[in-house]
Parts: structure tokens; sequence; C-alpha cells
């Protein structure tokens, strides 16, 4: 038995990055919009930055593994055939909620892989044409950084200046320097002076258990509260179990649990997609009919497919000198693209960017921090502590791996979520080009961190907690066969169904990948609207 | 006080994870920060952990007894480490849990935070300062030229 709400026009999967950044797009032009998201609001005031043992949430309440986390509203991922594990966060603002917030923007080459290097495919969208998106989504955010970066074509005027480099920017920009290599303040989605009725950062250092005085931009704080005064409708605890298509084919709404277990069917003229490279996929796989027997809009056989995670490598230094590194905006200080455009003398396609990460905490430094070696413990404890606290710098090494079919979402036979939905498993092999070019950073950042005074080093070639993007599962293209959805979002198969979060990545760059994910969904609901006008005319 | 260990089993808690982060200037040993009250909690409040410290600290006694004829709290503090080292190598997954709960109780500890030399307080609301920076050097950056390619 299943109860019936009242049908809608315009209904929204998932209420992260792309999902706020769509919806509001959508209402501040006048269309109607229902939002549905499996998890709550969480309350910015009540973080664990706040608590003695905020280290600990980390590990436990705010994991951003869904499988440690293991709340209600979290589904579990089978990765167990996966050397990087997909993590993420269920709540209104999505995985915004835990990110770093570091904000870099895809190059103009990353969307003409095919035409410049003969690999991957080239999107049926160009730098230029998100540009404007871009610039959109970066005032609806709220970026710090600085103007005049040689990696990219000039960008509008940032929001507010840089984060401060502190010890660890400065003294990694000094090991650049001496090898003469590109560098450059992050563009980071972190406040540095208030602006849009949020407060500027204070450098409290753990982005990642939540932002406490909302000065990053997670989407609770940014588009969902214009959106909501737009008139959005905003329905959280409602999981979605699948989509539903009518006589004609089309998609009719969708059948949801709320927070008690109660299944409802939830009528729209249009279904939009915004769960992520992980949920979207397994949505679409969940939602099997005679019609469509292999899951939704899967002609092509590819939802699921060409997973793309980014691997990333840790290579930290140990340094005399006091850095205080767990000050400031743990994501991101300065950033390195000196390695990010092809360059065939190096072995390997594409290319990689060193982001340069601050240091831990006391508990995080004890236990490694994210992918590191524990301390020892015994009579050399103490020793060790003292020279690594506030003393090392990571370069977060982040490759571009390519679309493979291999790396895939599927569903998994015997895991449930708690309302006994099937759950995702994902399959992924890192591939020798990507293993070439991981294993170039690492000797690379090794060089860097030499140069910047570095003691000793030691590096994680592959980073299992980190799979932060998930990407590429419903990839767009103009071609059906190879594609899952167009340009504008609609999938080839059904034309009131659209996807618009990063599954539709068609290759996933060398950084992170939101401010891009937000852009093209941005530029989507543009010609939604438009696409729409015309209909009615 | 206890809500998991009895009294033996926190003897030979205080004893363990005092060889795991000792007394040493001003830093005090673990169980003197309250560790073994903070694992007994974590333990109470678990599904998955009372089984696996239950078994884990038998096992601990065990091989006290192989190597030194002994309760593991009876023997001296060089063979207490080499009982440790064993079971670090051969029963990882309760020695990683011990280990890392031990570091999470000493280290969230205000008192222990102070001691290495770090306001013993939450990073909120307070947070930090931190130095802007010099960005001075940028100039050659900007020097070298464009660093993207261009698509046409
Ligand atoms: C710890 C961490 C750090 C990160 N740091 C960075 C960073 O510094 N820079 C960067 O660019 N990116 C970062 N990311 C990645 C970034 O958060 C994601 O790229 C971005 O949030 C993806 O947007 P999305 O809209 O595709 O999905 P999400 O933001 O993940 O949102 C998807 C939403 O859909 C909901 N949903 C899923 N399935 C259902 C269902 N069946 N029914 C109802 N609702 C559903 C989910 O609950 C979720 O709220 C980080 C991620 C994590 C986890």
């Amino acid at each position: 038995m299943s109860e019936s709400d009242e049908r809608v026009d315009v209904l929204v999967i998932g209420a992260g990055a792309s999902g706020a950044a769509f919806t509001w797009s959508l209402v501040k032009d006048g269309f109607s919009v229902t939002c549905l998201e499996q998890g709550g609001w969480t309350d910015p005031s009540r973080y664990p930055s706040i608590e003695q043992d905020w280290e600990i949430h980390r590990q436990t309440d705010f994991n951003p593994d869904p499988n440690f986390r293991g709340l209600d509203e979290d589904y579990p991922v089978n990765d167990s055939e996966s050397p990087i594990s997909p993590l993420m966060y269920n709540a209104v603002g999505g995985s915004t909620i835990h990110w770093s917030a570091h904000f870099p923007r895809f190059h103009p080459s990353d969307f003409r892989t095919r035409t410049l290097d003969g690999v991957a495919d080239d999107w049926p969208l160009s730098y230029a044409e998100l540009e404007a998106y871009f610039d959109l989504n970066d005032r609806m955010m709220g970026v710090s950084g600085m103007t005049g970066d040689t990696a990219y074509p000039a960008k509008s005027e940032r929001q507010t200046p840089p984060i401060p480099l502190g010890g660890v920017g400065q003294t990694m920009a000094r090991g650049f320097d001496k090898l003469g290599w590109h560098w450059w303040p992050s563009d980071s989605a972190i406040l540095t002076s208030a602006y849009d009725g949020r407060a500027a950062c204070n450098n409290c250092g753990p982005c990642d258990i939540g932002c406490t005085r909302r000065a990053k931009a997670s989407t609770d704080v940014t588009y969902w509260p214009k959106a909501l005064a737009l008139g959005a409708q905003l329905k959280t605890r409602c999981r979605v179990r699948e989509v539903s298509i009518g006589r004609d084919g089309l998609a009719d709404g969708v059948l949801y649990y709320d927070a008690d277990g109660n299944l409802h069917e939830q009528k729209a003229n249009t279904v939009v997609m915004a769960c992520n490279g992980i949920g979207t996929p397994r949505l679409l796989l969940n939602s099997k009919s005679t019609r469509f027997p292999d899951g939704l809009a899967n002609s092509s056989g590819l939802v699921g497919r060409n997973l793309m995670f980014h691997p990333y490598a840790m290579v930290t230094g140990v340094f005399e000198e006091m850095l205080e590194g767990y000050k400031g905006p743990m994501g991101a200080s300065i950033i390195s693209q000196e390695f990010y455009e092809t360059n065939p003398s190096r072995g390997f396609v594409r290319g990689y960017a060193f982001q340069v990460a601050r240091g831990l905490g006391p508990v995080s430094t004890a236990r490694g921090g994210i992918g590191g070696h524990r301390l020892a413990w015994g009579a050399k404890h103490h020793a060790a502590m003292a020279e690594r606290l506030g003393r090392t710098i990571t370069i977060a090494v982040i490759g571009e791996d390519l679309p493979e079919e291999h790396n895939m979402v599927t569903l998994d036979p015997v895991l449930v979520d708690s309302d006994g939905i099937p759950a995702p498993k994902v399959s992924y092999r890192l591939s020798e080009n990507s293993r070439r070019m991981m294993d170039h950073g690492v000797r690379n950042a090794g060089e860097a961190l030499r140069a910047a005074g570095a003691r000793r080093i030691t590096a994680n070639p592959l980073l299992r907690a980190g799979g932060w993007h998930l990407l590429g599962t419903a990839r767009m293209g103009d071609d059906p066969r190879v594609s899952v959805v167009k340009r504008s979002g609609q999938t080839h198969d059904v034309d009131n169904l659209y996807i618009i979060d990063g599954s539709v990545f068609v290759t996933a760059g060398a950084v992170n990948p939101t401010s891009t994910i937000q852009a093209v969904a941005l530029h989507m609901a543009e010609e939604f609207k438009r696409d729409a006008r015309l209909m009615r005319v | 006080m206890s809500r998991y260990f009895g009294a033996d089993q926190r003897a030979q808690m205080t004893a363990i994870v005092d060889r795991l982060i000792p007394a040493e200037g001003d830093h005090p040993s673990a169980s003197e920060a309250g560790t073994v009250d903070y694992i007994d909690g974590a333990i109470a409040g678990s599904k998955r952990l009372p089984r696996l410290f239950s078994s884990g600290l038998h096992l601990v006694d065990m091989e006290a007894a192989r190597a030194g004829g002994a309760r593991f709290v009876d023997i001296r503090g060089e063979l207490q480490d080499q009982v440790l080292r064993k079971i670090e190598s051969e029963s990882k997954e309760f020695f990683e849990a011990l280990l890392g709960f031990t570091y999470n109780g000493y280290y969230s500890n205000p008192a222990v935070v102070e001691t290495l030399g770090l306001d013993p307080r939450p990073p909120q609301p307070r947070g930090n300062e931190v130095a802007i920076g010099d960005f001075s050097s940028l100039e050659d950056v900007v020097r070298r030229g464009q660093a993207y390619r261009d698509v046409t």
C-alpha cells in the first residue's frame, strides 16, 4: 500500500551540490520545483568542531565513508572490488556538508581530450560555453582566490581574497619557486571576508566536520535558503526507490519511502536526478520495468559504467620548523598545476595536480591522518609526535583517470539499505596510464617537498579513503549509442527524465569537480528553461 | 565506575596502555590521562567491541604466560612490549582497535593537548590566526607565461 502525494511539475531528486543549483535556477525564473532528499537538515551551530572530541567525530558520525557512518539515511556501498572507497554525505547540502570546498575549475583542454590527446571523448560542451555559469556559480557560492592564474583563461574577480598561506602554504610556495614550477593560491568556496550574509572563515581547521560559521559554501547555506525563499519545495527524509514509467514510456514520477518507512507515490511531469555518481546509476538500475528491463535510460548499456574517482596519492614531508599546519582550512592552501596538461615525453597522457593540504590535529596525527602511517607506540611515541605535530606538509596528488567501461557501479545482489532498496557495488581497477601518472606525481611531489626543506618524506601511492569524486556513470554525448544524456541533461531514452549531477561527466579532469559539476548543472537548467518556454509557445 | 572492565581487566588494560603511551616529562601516561575509562566507555557503548576486547585481552594473557610464565601485569616491561608486538603482528584487528582507542582517548583529553603546546580547546568558536603570507613570488609564475593549452 502506498500513499499518493499531490502531482508536481518538476521533481528533483537529491539536494546536494547540483540539485540545489539546478532547483534555484528554475524557481528563480518562475518554475515550480519540488525536491526529494533522503537526508535531513544539519544544524551548523551543532557541528562537532565545538566539541573537545571533534577529531573522534571524523571517525564516527562524521566519517565521510557511509559504510563506517551507517546513519539511517545512508546507504551502504560494497567497495570490496575497488582499491578506492566512495565517500559522500546524505543530507540537505549533500556531500558539500563534508567537503573541503577546494574549488578549481576544469581547464579548457579537459573538454577536448579526444581532439587534443586522442583519448576518451570530447564533451558536447566547452569551457567557453560554461564560463558564464562558472561565474554565476562563483557568485552564488562565494569564492576566495586571486585572479591572474596562468593555468586558466582570465577569470572574473573572486568574491573574497585568498585563504591565508600560513606556514604550510608559504613553505611549499618556496619549494615550487625554487623548482620554477607553477603554483597559485587555490580558489576555495570558503569566505575570507563576510559575503552575502555569511561570516568569514576564522581558520579553525577541520572543514570536513561541517562549518559552524557558514563560511564554507555547503549548498544548505548558499543555494537552498534562496531557492526556498523563491518557493522551492524541499521534502527531507524522502528516499526514492525508483522512477516510475507511464504507459507512454515517459517518467510519471517516483516511489519513495518517508522517514517512517511508508511508501509514497509522487507523480511528476518531469523527473531530474541529482543523486551523485553512485546514487544516480543506482536509482536508474533499480528502476526496471518491462519496457526498460536493464534499468531506466540504459539503452546504451552505459548506466553505471565509466566510473571515475580521481586516484589520489598522498606524499608527506616532515619539516624541522613549526608550521602550525593544524590552523587554517585543511583542504588546500595552494595548488600547483605544473603537470596538468599532457606532455607525451612523460610516458602517460593527461595529467595531475598538486593540492597542498594542511596538517592535522593531535588525534589524526597519532593515527596517521588521511592515508598516512600511524605513529609508533611505546618509548618512542612522544618523540614521534613532537617530530610531526604541526610540522608536516602533505601534497595530495590528484590524477585524471580516464573513462573505462569496466570501472562501474552495479547493484549488489544482497546488500540493501534500511528501507530494503538494493545497494550499489563499485568495481574499479587502476589503469596502467593512471599508475604511471601517479608514480610520476609521487616522485615530483617528493622533489617539491625536498626543495621546500622537508627532512623526511613518506608516500601513500594510492589512497583508499580517497573516493571523494564520483563521476562519469551516466555520461553525456550526442550519440545515444555511447552516452546516456544529451548536453541538456535530458536522457536519450526518456524525454522527461534528466540527469544533472557528476554522473554526466565525460572525463574527469585533474581537479576537484564540484565547481564544474555546478556550472554544468546551471547550464543544463538554462537549456531546460529555454526548451520549456519553447514548448509553451 | 567501570562499565565494561572487571577489576582484573582494568588492571591489565592499565598496564597495556601505559606501555603504548608511557609517561615522559610533562606527558602523562595513557592511564594517567584517563584512557582506560575512555576505552571502557567506548566498549560498553558498542555491539562489536566487547567480543573483540574480551578475546584480545585473553590472548594478551596467554602470550604473557608463554613469554614470561605469568599474567601480563606480572611480567617485566620489556617482556610486555614483546608480547604487545606479537599481538600487533598476529591479531591486527584487536591491536589496531586497542591502539586507535588509546590514541583517541589520550589526544582528546585537554590536559594532554596542553602538553603538546596547543590551546586545549575545540577549533570553534575561537578559530585561529593564520598569516596571510607573501604572494610576491607569483610575479615569477606570471613571468613564465601561460600554463594551459588553448583549444579552438
Ligand atoms: C569529505 C569530502 C570532501 C570533498 N572535498 C571536495 C573539494 O574540496 N572540492 C570539490 O570540488 N569536491 C569535493 N568533494 C566532492 C563534492 O562534495 C561532490 O563533488 C559534490 O557534492 C557532488 O554533487 P552532487 O550533486 O553530484 O552529489 P551530492 O552532493 O553527493 O548530493 C547527492 C544527494 O542526493 C541524495 N540522494 C541520493 N540518493 C537518493 C535517493 N535515492 N533518494 C533521495 N535522495 C537521494 C543524497 O542524500 C545527497 O544529499 C568532497 C566530498 C567529500 C565526501
